[in-house]
Protein backbone atom coordinates (compact mmCIF):
# COMPACT_ATOMS: atom_id res chain seq x y z
CA UNK A 1 0.00 0.00 0.00
CA UNK A 2 1.55 3.38 -0.93
CA UNK A 3 1.65 6.29 1.50
CA UNK A 4 -0.60 8.32 -0.79
CA UNK A 5 -3.50 6.14 0.39
CA UNK A 6 -3.14 7.60 3.90
CA UNK A 7 -4.90 10.88 4.63
CA UNK A 8 -1.97 13.31 4.65
CA UNK A 9 -1.62 16.68 6.29
CA UNK A 10 -2.67 19.22 3.70
CA UNK A 11 -0.05 20.43 1.26
CA UNK A 12 -1.62 23.85 1.66
CA UNK A 13 0.19 24.20 4.96
CA UNK A 14 3.47 25.20 3.41
CA UNK A 15 5.26 28.48 2.95
CA UNK A 16 7.15 30.10 0.10
CA UNK A 17 10.93 30.12 0.38
CA UNK A 18 10.87 33.90 0.02
CA UNK A 19 8.63 34.52 3.01
CA UNK A 20 10.41 35.56 6.16
CA UNK A 21 10.79 33.30 9.14
CA UNK A 22 8.61 35.60 11.23
CA UNK A 23 5.62 34.75 9.04
CA UNK A 24 6.50 31.05 9.07
CA UNK A 25 6.70 30.99 12.85
CA UNK A 26 3.36 32.76 13.18
CA UNK A 27 1.83 30.22 10.79
CA UNK A 28 3.18 27.30 12.84
CA UNK A 29 1.94 28.83 16.09
CA UNK A 30 -1.55 29.64 14.77
CA UNK A 31 -1.92 26.15 13.29
CA UNK A 32 -0.42 24.53 16.39
CA UNK A 33 2.13 22.56 14.38
CA UNK A 34 5.84 22.14 15.04
CA UNK A 35 6.87 21.65 11.41
CA UNK A 36 6.26 23.53 8.21
CA UNK A 37 7.25 22.69 4.64
CA UNK A 38 9.02 25.31 2.55
CA UNK A 39 8.25 25.32 -1.16
CA UNK A 40 9.53 27.04 -4.26
CA UNK A 41 7.61 27.86 -7.40
CA UNK A 42 4.90 25.36 -8.37
CA UNK A 43 4.96 23.89 -4.85
CA UNK A 44 8.39 22.31 -5.41
CA UNK A 45 9.48 20.96 -2.04
CA UNK A 46 12.62 22.73 -0.74
CA UNK A 47 12.93 21.92 2.94
CA UNK A 48 11.35 21.86 6.35
CA UNK A 49 11.18 24.35 9.22
CA UNK A 50 10.73 23.27 12.80
CA UNK A 51 10.13 25.04 16.08
CA UNK A 52 12.87 22.89 17.57
CA UNK A 53 15.43 24.17 15.06
CA UNK A 54 14.37 27.74 15.80
CA UNK A 55 14.79 27.24 19.55
CA UNK A 56 18.19 25.63 18.98
CA UNK A 57 19.28 28.59 16.88
CA UNK A 58 18.42 31.18 19.51
CA UNK A 59 20.44 29.52 22.28
CA UNK A 60 23.86 31.26 22.51
CA UNK A 61 26.44 29.50 20.32
CA UNK A 62 28.86 29.53 23.26
CA UNK A 63 26.59 27.06 25.04
CA UNK A 64 25.95 24.85 22.03
CA UNK A 65 29.39 24.27 20.57
CA UNK A 66 31.48 21.28 21.55
CA UNK A 67 33.40 22.16 24.72
CA UNK A 68 31.16 25.18 25.30
CA UNK A 69 29.46 26.32 28.48
CA UNK A 70 27.58 23.50 30.17
CA UNK A 71 26.37 25.55 33.11
CA UNK A 72 24.32 28.61 32.16
CA UNK A 73 22.66 29.23 35.53
CA UNK A 74 24.75 32.35 36.08
CA UNK A 75 23.26 34.00 32.99
CA UNK A 76 19.76 34.08 34.50
CA UNK A 77 16.70 34.00 32.23
CA UNK A 78 18.46 36.04 29.50
CA UNK A 79 15.15 36.98 27.86
CA UNK A 80 16.78 39.95 26.16
CA UNK A 81 19.52 37.73 24.75
CA UNK A 82 17.04 35.16 23.44
CA UNK A 83 14.63 37.70 22.00
CA UNK A 84 17.57 39.47 20.34
CA UNK A 85 18.58 36.24 18.65
CA UNK A 86 14.97 35.46 17.68
CA UNK A 87 14.52 38.91 16.16
CA UNK A 88 17.67 38.49 14.09
CA UNK A 89 16.57 35.02 13.04
CA UNK A 90 13.03 35.91 12.04
CA UNK A 91 14.36 38.42 9.53
CA UNK A 92 15.83 35.52 7.53
CA UNK A 93 14.01 34.05 4.54
CA UNK A 94 12.27 30.73 5.20
CA UNK A 95 14.32 29.14 2.39
CA UNK A 96 17.59 30.21 4.06
CA UNK A 97 16.74 28.61 7.39
CA UNK A 98 14.86 25.49 6.22
CA UNK A 99 16.57 22.16 6.72
CA UNK A 100 17.10 20.75 3.27
CA UNK A 101 18.86 17.44 3.78
CA UNK A 102 15.88 15.59 5.19
CA UNK A 103 14.25 12.28 4.39
CA UNK A 104 11.43 12.59 1.85
CA UNK A 105 8.73 10.06 0.93
CA UNK A 106 7.45 9.62 -2.57
CA UNK A 107 3.78 9.11 -3.30
CA UNK A 108 4.44 5.48 -4.21
CA UNK A 109 6.65 4.75 -1.16
CA UNK A 110 5.44 1.79 0.86
CA UNK A 111 3.89 2.26 4.26
CA UNK A 112 6.52 0.07 5.94
CA UNK A 113 9.26 2.30 4.53
CA UNK A 114 7.34 5.34 5.79
CA UNK A 115 6.99 3.79 9.27
CA UNK A 116 10.71 3.03 9.37
CA UNK A 117 11.64 6.57 8.36
CA UNK A 118 9.19 8.12 10.81
CA UNK A 119 10.68 6.02 13.59
CA UNK A 120 14.23 7.13 12.78
CA UNK A 121 13.61 10.84 12.16
CA UNK A 122 12.31 13.32 14.67
CA UNK A 123 9.83 15.00 12.39
CA UNK A 124 6.89 14.32 10.09
CA UNK A 125 7.83 13.45 6.52
CA UNK A 126 7.00 15.38 3.39
CA UNK A 127 5.44 13.32 0.61
CA UNK A 128 6.35 14.48 -2.89
CA UNK A 129 5.26 13.55 -6.38
CA UNK A 130 7.55 12.35 -9.17
CA UNK A 131 8.21 15.93 -10.21
CA UNK A 132 9.16 16.97 -6.66
CA UNK A 133 5.95 18.86 -5.90
CA UNK A 134 4.66 18.62 -2.36
CA UNK A 135 1.62 16.38 -2.02
CA UNK A 136 1.25 16.46 1.73
CA UNK A 137 2.91 15.66 5.03
CA UNK A 138 2.79 12.31 6.80
CA UNK A 139 2.81 12.50 10.58
CA UNK A 140 3.18 9.71 13.13
CA UNK A 141 -0.33 10.23 14.29
CA UNK A 142 -1.71 10.08 10.74
CA UNK A 143 0.07 6.79 10.12
CA UNK A 144 -0.99 5.23 13.44
CA UNK A 145 -4.55 6.42 13.01
CA UNK A 146 -4.63 4.85 9.55
CA UNK A 147 -3.19 1.54 10.79
CA UNK A 148 -5.57 1.45 13.74
CA UNK A 149 -8.49 1.77 11.40
CA UNK A 150 -7.11 -1.03 9.23
CA UNK A 151 -7.10 -3.39 12.22
CA UNK A 152 -10.73 -2.69 13.05
CA UNK A 153 -13.21 -5.29 11.66
CA UNK B 1 69.06 15.17 27.32
CA UNK B 2 71.37 12.21 27.60
CA UNK B 3 74.97 11.75 26.68
CA UNK B 4 75.47 9.10 24.04
CA UNK B 5 79.23 8.73 24.11
CA UNK B 6 79.09 4.95 24.60
CA UNK B 7 76.77 3.45 22.08
CA UNK B 8 76.74 -0.07 20.82
CA UNK B 9 73.84 -0.19 18.32
CA UNK B 10 74.27 -1.45 14.73
CA UNK B 11 72.99 0.85 11.96
CA UNK B 12 70.77 -0.78 9.36
CA UNK B 13 72.60 -1.83 6.14
CA UNK B 14 75.74 -0.19 7.56
CA UNK B 15 74.46 3.19 6.44
CA UNK B 16 75.76 6.42 7.93
CA UNK B 17 73.94 7.14 11.21
CA UNK B 18 73.86 10.81 10.23
CA UNK B 19 71.99 10.04 7.01
CA UNK B 20 69.58 7.55 8.62
CA UNK B 21 68.77 9.77 11.59
CA UNK B 22 68.38 12.81 9.32
CA UNK B 23 65.93 10.94 7.08
CA UNK B 24 63.88 9.74 10.08
CA UNK B 25 63.98 13.19 11.68
CA UNK B 26 62.98 15.11 8.53
CA UNK B 27 60.28 12.59 7.68
CA UNK B 28 58.86 12.74 11.22
CA UNK B 29 58.85 16.54 11.40
CA UNK B 30 57.47 16.84 7.86
CA UNK B 31 54.50 14.58 8.64
CA UNK B 32 53.92 16.43 11.94
CA UNK B 33 53.80 19.75 10.07
CA UNK B 34 51.37 18.46 7.44
CA UNK B 35 48.99 17.41 10.26
CA UNK B 36 47.73 14.53 8.12
CA UNK B 37 48.41 11.99 10.85
CA UNK B 38 48.03 12.51 14.59
CA UNK B 39 51.24 14.09 15.86
CA UNK B 40 51.63 11.65 18.76
CA UNK B 41 51.40 8.70 16.39
CA UNK B 42 53.97 10.26 14.05
CA UNK B 43 56.40 11.05 16.89
CA UNK B 44 56.12 7.52 18.30
CA UNK B 45 56.64 5.99 14.86
CA UNK B 46 59.67 8.23 14.37
CA UNK B 47 60.98 7.12 17.75
CA UNK B 48 60.47 3.48 16.79
CA UNK B 49 62.32 4.02 13.51
CA UNK B 50 65.26 5.56 15.36
CA UNK B 51 65.49 2.34 17.37
CA UNK B 52 64.71 -0.18 14.59
CA UNK B 53 67.24 1.38 12.21
CA UNK B 54 69.88 1.07 14.91
CA UNK B 55 70.50 4.79 15.35
CA UNK B 56 69.58 4.41 19.01
CA UNK B 57 69.65 1.43 21.33
CA UNK B 58 66.38 1.11 23.18
CA UNK B 59 68.07 1.67 26.54
CA UNK B 60 69.33 4.97 25.14
CA UNK B 61 65.80 5.75 23.97
CA UNK B 62 64.42 5.11 27.47
CA UNK B 63 67.19 7.25 28.98
CA UNK B 64 66.27 10.09 26.61
CA UNK B 65 62.76 10.42 28.08
CA UNK B 66 62.63 13.55 30.20
CA UNK B 67 60.46 12.33 33.06
CA UNK B 68 60.53 15.76 34.67
CA UNK B 69 58.76 17.33 31.69
CA UNK B 70 56.36 14.41 31.33
CA UNK B 71 55.62 14.27 35.06
CA UNK B 72 55.07 18.01 35.35
CA UNK B 73 52.73 18.10 32.36
CA UNK B 74 50.75 15.07 33.54
CA UNK B 75 50.46 16.28 37.14
CA UNK B 76 49.29 19.74 36.11
CA UNK B 77 46.83 18.27 33.61
CA UNK B 78 45.17 16.22 36.37
CA UNK B 79 44.99 19.25 38.68
CA UNK B 80 43.57 21.50 35.96
CA UNK B 81 41.06 18.94 34.66
CA UNK B 82 39.63 18.57 38.16
CA UNK B 83 39.73 22.30 38.95
CA UNK B 84 37.95 23.41 35.79
CA UNK B 85 34.83 21.48 36.78
CA UNK B 86 34.07 23.85 39.67
CA UNK B 87 33.38 26.78 37.33
CA UNK B 88 36.04 29.08 38.76
CA UNK B 89 37.09 30.33 35.31
CA UNK B 90 33.54 31.37 34.45
CA UNK B 91 33.19 32.96 37.88
CA UNK B 92 36.30 35.08 37.41
CA UNK B 93 35.39 36.06 33.83
CA UNK B 94 31.87 37.18 34.79
CA UNK B 95 33.17 38.98 37.88
CA UNK B 96 35.75 40.74 35.70
CA UNK B 97 33.05 41.83 33.23
CA UNK B 98 30.91 43.18 36.07
CA UNK B 99 33.87 44.93 37.69
CA UNK B 100 34.17 47.14 34.59
CA UNK B 101 30.36 47.52 34.49
CA UNK B 102 30.29 45.54 31.21
CA UNK B 103 32.08 48.35 29.39
CA UNK B 104 33.31 46.80 26.09
CA UNK B 105 36.86 48.17 26.27
CA UNK B 106 37.14 47.43 29.99
CA UNK B 107 35.91 43.91 29.28
CA UNK B 108 38.60 43.43 26.65
CA UNK B 109 41.31 44.53 29.07
CA UNK B 110 39.93 42.40 31.89
CA UNK B 111 39.71 39.31 29.68
CA UNK B 112 43.30 39.95 28.62
CA UNK B 113 44.42 40.19 32.26
CA UNK B 114 42.65 37.07 33.49
CA UNK B 115 43.73 35.05 30.45
CA UNK B 116 47.36 36.10 30.98
CA UNK B 117 47.26 35.32 34.71
CA UNK B 118 45.57 31.94 34.29
CA UNK B 119 47.93 31.08 31.42
CA UNK B 120 50.92 31.87 33.59
CA UNK B 121 49.68 29.64 36.41
CA UNK B 122 48.01 26.88 34.43
CA UNK B 123 48.40 25.76 30.85
CA UNK B 124 47.38 27.93 27.92
CA UNK B 125 45.08 25.45 26.25
CA UNK B 126 42.94 24.88 29.35
CA UNK B 127 42.79 28.60 30.00
CA UNK B 128 41.50 29.53 26.56
CA UNK B 129 39.26 26.47 26.51
CA UNK B 130 37.43 27.90 29.53
CA UNK B 131 37.71 31.64 28.91
CA UNK B 132 36.78 31.72 25.20
CA UNK B 133 33.20 30.39 25.64
CA UNK B 134 32.48 32.94 28.40
CA UNK B 135 33.93 35.70 26.22
CA UNK B 136 31.68 34.57 23.36
CA UNK B 137 28.64 34.59 25.65
CA UNK B 138 29.34 38.05 27.07
CA UNK B 139 30.09 39.60 23.66
CA UNK B 140 26.91 37.95 22.39
CA UNK B 141 24.90 39.55 25.20
CA UNK B 142 26.57 42.92 24.50
CA UNK B 143 25.95 42.52 20.73
CA UNK B 144 29.67 42.96 20.05
CA UNK B 145 31.89 41.42 17.41
CA UNK B 146 33.76 38.63 19.25
CA UNK B 147 36.87 38.84 17.05
CA UNK B 148 38.79 41.51 19.03
CA UNK B 149 38.16 39.56 22.22
CA UNK B 150 39.25 36.23 20.79
CA UNK B 151 42.34 37.85 19.26
CA UNK B 152 43.17 39.36 22.65
CA UNK B 153 42.67 36.03 24.41
CA UNK B 154 45.13 34.36 22.01
CA UNK B 155 47.82 37.00 22.50
CA UNK B 156 47.33 37.18 26.25
CA UNK B 157 47.54 33.42 26.69
CA UNK B 158 50.85 33.17 24.83
CA UNK B 159 52.33 36.18 26.62
CA UNK B 160 51.08 34.99 30.02
CA UNK B 161 52.35 31.49 29.31
CA UNK B 162 55.83 32.87 28.62
CA UNK B 163 56.03 34.34 32.12
CA UNK B 164 56.44 31.18 34.19
CA UNK B 165 58.06 27.77 34.13
CA UNK B 166 54.67 26.05 34.00
CA UNK B 167 52.96 28.50 31.62
CA UNK B 168 53.96 26.94 28.32
CA UNK B 169 55.37 23.49 27.40
CA UNK B 170 58.56 25.00 25.84
CA UNK B 171 59.35 26.59 29.21
CA UNK B 172 58.83 23.26 30.97
CA UNK B 173 61.23 21.56 28.55
CA UNK B 174 63.82 24.32 28.82
CA UNK B 175 63.62 24.40 32.62
CA UNK B 176 64.09 20.68 32.86
CA UNK B 177 67.01 20.53 30.44
CA UNK B 178 68.78 23.65 31.73
CA UNK B 179 68.06 22.97 35.42
CA UNK B 180 66.28 26.30 35.76
CA UNK B 181 63.71 26.59 38.55
CA UNK B 182 60.38 28.35 38.94
CA UNK B 183 62.01 31.42 40.48
CA UNK B 184 64.52 31.71 37.62
CA UNK B 185 61.61 32.02 35.23
CA UNK B 186 59.78 34.47 37.51
CA UNK B 187 62.90 36.61 37.78
CA UNK B 188 63.88 36.52 34.11
CA UNK B 189 60.73 35.90 32.08
CA UNK B 190 57.92 37.45 34.13
CA UNK B 191 59.21 41.07 33.88
CA UNK B 192 59.43 41.02 30.10
CA UNK B 193 56.11 39.19 29.81
CA UNK B 194 54.53 41.87 32.01
CA UNK B 195 56.07 44.67 29.95
CA UNK B 196 54.95 43.15 26.65
CA UNK B 197 51.49 42.55 28.05
CA UNK B 198 51.23 46.20 29.12
CA UNK B 199 52.43 47.34 25.69
CA UNK B 200 49.92 45.04 23.99
CA UNK B 201 47.10 47.19 25.33
CA UNK B 202 48.21 50.10 23.08
CA UNK B 203 47.66 48.42 19.68
CA UNK B 204 44.51 46.78 20.99
CA UNK B 205 43.13 50.18 21.91
CA UNK B 206 44.15 51.72 18.59
CA UNK B 207 42.71 48.82 16.64
CA UNK B 208 39.45 48.31 18.46
CA UNK B 209 39.26 50.13 21.79
CA UNK B 210 37.74 53.33 20.44
CA UNK B 211 35.16 51.55 18.32
CA UNK B 212 33.67 49.22 20.92
CA UNK B 213 30.24 50.31 22.10
CA UNK B 214 27.37 48.50 23.78
CA UNK B 215 23.82 49.65 24.52
CA UNK B 216 23.12 50.35 28.16
CA UNK B 217 20.29 47.77 28.14
CA UNK B 218 22.72 45.10 26.93
CA UNK B 219 25.26 46.11 29.55
CA UNK B 220 22.53 45.89 32.18
CA UNK B 221 21.87 42.35 31.03
CA UNK B 222 25.49 41.36 31.67
CA UNK B 223 25.44 43.19 35.00
CA UNK B 224 22.50 40.92 35.92
CA UNK B 225 24.65 37.81 35.50
CA UNK B 226 25.15 36.10 38.84
CA UNK B 227 28.77 34.94 38.97
CA UNK B 228 28.13 32.92 42.11
CA UNK B 229 25.88 30.62 40.09
CA UNK B 230 28.90 29.79 37.92
CA UNK B 231 30.43 27.87 40.82
CA UNK B 232 29.03 24.40 40.43
CA UNK B 233 30.93 22.76 43.29
CA UNK B 234 32.04 25.07 46.15
CA UNK B 235 33.83 22.22 47.97
CA UNK B 236 35.86 21.37 44.88
CA UNK B 237 36.69 25.05 44.49
CA UNK B 238 38.11 25.19 48.03
CA UNK B 239 40.03 21.95 47.61
CA UNK B 240 41.42 22.96 44.22
CA UNK B 241 42.47 26.43 45.41
CA UNK B 242 44.17 24.86 48.43
CA UNK B 243 46.10 22.37 46.29
CA UNK B 244 47.02 24.96 43.63
CA UNK B 245 48.32 27.33 46.34
CA UNK B 246 50.33 24.46 47.81
CA UNK B 247 51.73 23.51 44.39
CA UNK B 248 52.67 27.12 43.60
CA UNK B 249 54.41 27.45 46.97
CA UNK B 250 56.17 24.16 46.20
CA UNK B 251 57.37 25.49 42.84
CA UNK B 252 58.73 28.63 44.48
CA UNK B 253 60.57 26.62 47.14
CA UNK B 254 61.49 23.66 44.94
CA UNK B 255 65.12 24.70 44.61
CA UNK B 256 65.62 24.96 48.39
CA UNK B 257 63.80 21.69 48.93
CA UNK B 258 65.87 19.95 46.28
CA UNK B 259 62.70 18.89 44.47
CA UNK B 260 61.90 18.80 40.78
CA UNK B 261 58.68 20.52 39.56
CA UNK B 262 57.35 17.15 38.37
CA UNK B 263 57.49 15.78 41.92
CA UNK B 264 55.50 18.75 43.19
CA UNK B 265 52.90 18.60 40.39
CA UNK B 266 52.44 14.85 40.78
CA UNK B 267 52.08 15.17 44.55
CA UNK B 268 49.55 17.99 44.07
CA UNK B 269 47.54 15.87 41.63
CA UNK B 270 47.53 12.92 44.04
CA UNK B 271 46.52 15.16 46.95
CA UNK B 272 43.61 16.68 45.03
CA UNK B 273 42.48 13.21 43.98
CA UNK B 274 42.64 12.09 47.61
CA UNK B 275 40.60 15.08 48.78
CA UNK B 276 38.00 14.44 46.07
CA UNK B 277 37.66 10.72 46.67
CA UNK B 278 38.24 10.39 50.41
CA UNK B 279 34.56 10.02 51.29
CA UNK B 280 33.69 7.75 48.36
CA UNK B 281 33.36 3.98 48.35
CA UNK B 282 36.28 2.06 46.87
CA UNK B 283 34.28 1.39 43.70
CA UNK B 284 33.36 5.07 43.32
CA UNK B 285 36.97 6.05 44.04
CA UNK B 286 38.21 3.74 41.36
CA UNK B 287 35.69 5.12 38.86
CA UNK B 288 36.54 8.74 39.75
CA UNK B 289 40.31 8.27 39.53
CA UNK B 290 39.97 6.36 36.28
CA UNK B 291 37.94 9.24 34.80
CA UNK B 292 40.36 11.87 36.12
CA UNK B 293 43.35 10.12 34.56
CA UNK B 294 41.34 9.70 31.38
CA UNK B 295 41.19 13.47 31.04
CA UNK B 296 44.96 13.82 30.79
CA UNK B 297 45.89 14.93 27.27
CA UNK B 298 47.65 11.72 26.40
CA UNK B 299 48.21 12.84 22.82
CA UNK B 300 50.46 15.61 24.10
CA UNK B 301 52.25 13.32 26.55
CA UNK B 302 52.96 10.64 23.94
CA UNK B 303 53.97 13.35 21.48
CA UNK B 304 56.64 14.41 23.96
CA UNK B 305 57.72 10.80 24.51
CA UNK B 306 58.21 10.27 20.78
CA UNK B 307 59.94 13.61 20.27
CA UNK B 308 62.46 13.01 23.03
CA UNK B 309 63.54 9.79 21.34
CA UNK B 310 63.63 11.27 17.82
CA UNK B 311 65.77 14.20 19.02
CA UNK B 312 67.99 11.79 20.97
CA UNK B 313 68.54 9.92 17.70
CA UNK B 314 69.86 12.94 15.79
CA UNK B 315 71.81 14.02 18.85
CA UNK B 316 73.59 10.67 19.07
CA UNK B 317 74.25 10.57 15.33
CA UNK B 318 76.07 13.89 15.66
CA UNK B 319 73.60 15.99 13.64
CA UNK B 320 72.93 18.44 16.44
CA UNK B 321 76.65 18.73 17.01
CA UNK B 322 77.02 19.76 13.40
CA UNK B 323 74.17 22.24 13.83
CA UNK B 324 75.73 23.80 16.91
CA UNK B 325 79.12 24.00 15.17
CA UNK B 326 77.40 25.71 12.26
CA UNK B 327 75.74 28.17 14.63
CA UNK B 328 79.05 28.92 16.31
CA UNK B 329 80.66 29.59 12.92
CA UNK B 330 77.72 31.66 11.66
CA UNK B 331 77.74 33.88 14.74
CA UNK B 332 81.50 33.90 15.14
CA UNK B 333 81.05 32.38 18.59
CA UNK B 334 79.57 35.68 19.82
CA UNK B 335 76.96 34.83 22.45
CA UNK B 336 75.07 38.09 21.91
CA UNK B 337 74.66 37.47 18.18
CA UNK B 338 73.76 33.89 18.95
CA UNK B 339 71.05 34.99 21.41
CA UNK B 340 69.54 37.31 18.82
CA UNK B 341 69.73 34.57 16.21
CA UNK B 342 67.98 32.07 18.49
CA UNK B 343 65.33 34.60 19.54
CA UNK B 344 64.33 35.67 16.03
CA UNK B 345 64.64 32.27 14.35
CA UNK B 346 62.65 30.54 17.10
CA UNK B 347 59.98 33.30 16.96
CA UNK B 348 59.47 32.98 13.20
CA UNK B 349 59.67 29.17 13.31
CA UNK B 350 57.20 28.99 16.20
CA UNK B 351 54.76 31.21 14.34
CA UNK B 352 54.66 28.77 11.46
CA UNK B 353 55.15 25.34 13.02
CA UNK B 354 54.58 23.71 16.39
CA UNK B 355 57.06 25.20 18.86
CA UNK B 356 57.43 21.97 20.86
CA UNK B 357 59.44 20.00 18.23
CA UNK B 358 61.47 23.13 17.51
CA UNK B 359 62.39 23.62 21.17
CA UNK B 360 63.06 19.90 21.59
CA UNK B 361 65.62 20.20 18.78
CA UNK B 362 67.16 23.44 19.98
CA UNK B 363 67.72 22.30 23.59
CA UNK B 364 70.59 19.89 22.82
CA UNK B 365 72.04 22.45 20.39
CA UNK B 366 72.25 25.07 23.15
CA UNK B 367 73.58 22.45 25.57
CA UNK B 368 76.30 21.71 23.03
CA UNK B 369 77.15 25.38 22.60
CA UNK B 370 77.12 26.10 26.36
CA UNK B 371 80.78 25.25 27.10
CA UNK B 372 81.90 27.68 24.36
CA UNK B 373 79.97 30.68 25.66
CA UNK B 374 80.11 30.38 29.46
CA UNK B 375 77.42 29.94 32.12
CA UNK B 376 75.99 33.49 32.11
CA UNK B 377 75.74 33.64 28.36
CA UNK B 378 74.13 30.19 28.27
CA UNK B 379 71.34 31.48 30.50
CA UNK B 380 70.81 34.31 28.01
CA UNK B 381 70.49 31.73 25.23
CA UNK B 382 67.85 29.83 27.20
CA UNK B 383 65.80 33.01 27.76
CA UNK B 384 66.12 33.83 24.05
CA UNK B 385 64.78 30.41 23.15
CA UNK B 386 61.94 30.62 25.68
CA UNK B 387 60.89 34.11 24.55
CA UNK B 388 61.11 33.27 20.86
CA UNK B 389 59.21 30.00 21.18
CA UNK B 390 56.44 31.30 23.45
CA UNK B 391 55.87 34.72 21.87
CA UNK B 392 56.36 33.39 18.34
CA UNK B 393 53.20 31.37 18.85
CA UNK B 394 51.24 34.62 18.41
CA UNK B 395 52.45 35.01 14.83
CA UNK B 396 49.78 32.90 13.18
CA UNK B 397 46.63 31.02 14.03
CA UNK B 398 48.66 27.79 13.77
CA UNK B 399 51.44 29.07 16.02
CA UNK B 400 50.19 27.51 19.25
CA UNK B 401 47.69 24.89 20.37
CA UNK B 402 45.79 27.56 22.32
CA UNK B 403 45.33 29.58 19.11
CA UNK B 404 43.79 26.58 17.39
CA UNK B 405 41.44 25.97 20.33
CA UNK B 406 40.16 29.57 20.14
CA UNK B 407 39.88 29.34 16.34
CA UNK B 408 37.91 26.11 16.75
CA UNK B 409 35.43 27.80 19.09
CA UNK B 410 35.12 30.78 16.79
CA UNK B 411 34.48 28.53 13.80
CA UNK B 412 31.89 26.41 15.59
CA UNK B 413 30.05 29.48 16.82
CA UNK B 414 29.82 30.97 13.34
CA UNK B 415 32.52 33.64 13.71
CA UNK B 416 35.55 32.02 12.06
CA UNK B 417 39.07 33.39 12.45
CA UNK B 418 40.65 33.20 8.99
CA UNK B 419 44.35 32.40 8.60
CA UNK B 420 45.43 35.38 6.47
CA UNK B 421 43.53 38.25 8.15
CA UNK B 422 44.81 36.98 11.51
CA UNK B 423 48.33 36.55 10.15
CA UNK B 424 48.53 40.05 8.64
CA UNK B 425 47.61 41.57 11.99
CA UNK B 426 49.20 39.11 14.41
CA UNK B 427 52.55 38.54 12.70
CA UNK B 428 53.69 42.20 12.80
CA UNK B 429 52.45 42.46 16.38
CA UNK B 430 54.39 39.31 17.24
CA UNK B 431 57.52 40.78 15.61
CA UNK B 432 57.03 43.91 17.73
CA UNK B 433 56.97 41.76 20.88
CA UNK B 434 60.21 40.11 19.71
CA UNK B 435 61.73 43.54 19.15
CA UNK B 436 60.84 44.47 22.73
CA UNK B 437 62.35 41.15 23.85
CA UNK B 438 65.51 41.97 21.91
CA UNK B 439 65.84 45.26 23.79
CA UNK B 440 65.17 43.51 27.07
CA UNK B 441 67.82 40.86 26.43
CA UNK B 442 70.25 43.54 25.29
CA UNK B 443 69.74 45.74 28.33
CA UNK B 444 69.62 42.98 30.88
CA UNK B 445 72.16 40.40 29.78
CA UNK B 446 74.55 41.98 27.26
Amino acid sequence: MPVSSIPLYSSNLCISQNENLQHALELMLSNEVNHLCVCGEGKQFIGMLSTNAIIRAIIPASAQVEGGLSNLKFVGDAVRLLTGHLKKLTALKAGEFAKKDIAVLHEDSHILEAAKLLASTGSPLPVVGRDGTLIGVLSRRALLSYLLKQEQP
Amino acid sequence: MSNFAHSSSQIILDLSPVVVSLVVFVLTYFVIVTERINRAVVALLGAGLMIFTGVLHQTEAFAALDLNTIGLLTGMMVIVSLTQKCGVFQYVAVLAAKTVRADPWGLLVMLAVITAVFSALLDNVTTVLLIAPVALLITDALKLNAYPYLFTIIFSSNIGGAATLIGDPPNIMIASAAKLDFNDFLWNMAPIALLIFALLIIPLYLLWGRKLHAASEDRAQVMAFNEKEAITDPLLLKQALFVIALVMAGFVMAHHLGLEPATIAMFGAALLLLLRTFSLSSEEQSHFVHRAFGEVEWVTIFFFVGLFVVVAGIEKAGLLNMLSDGMLKLTGGDAKVMAMFILWVSAVASALVDNIPFVATMIPVIQDIAPSVGENNTAMLWWSLALGACLGGNGSIMGASANLVVAGFAERSGQPIRFLPFFFLAFPMMLATILVSTLYLWMRYM
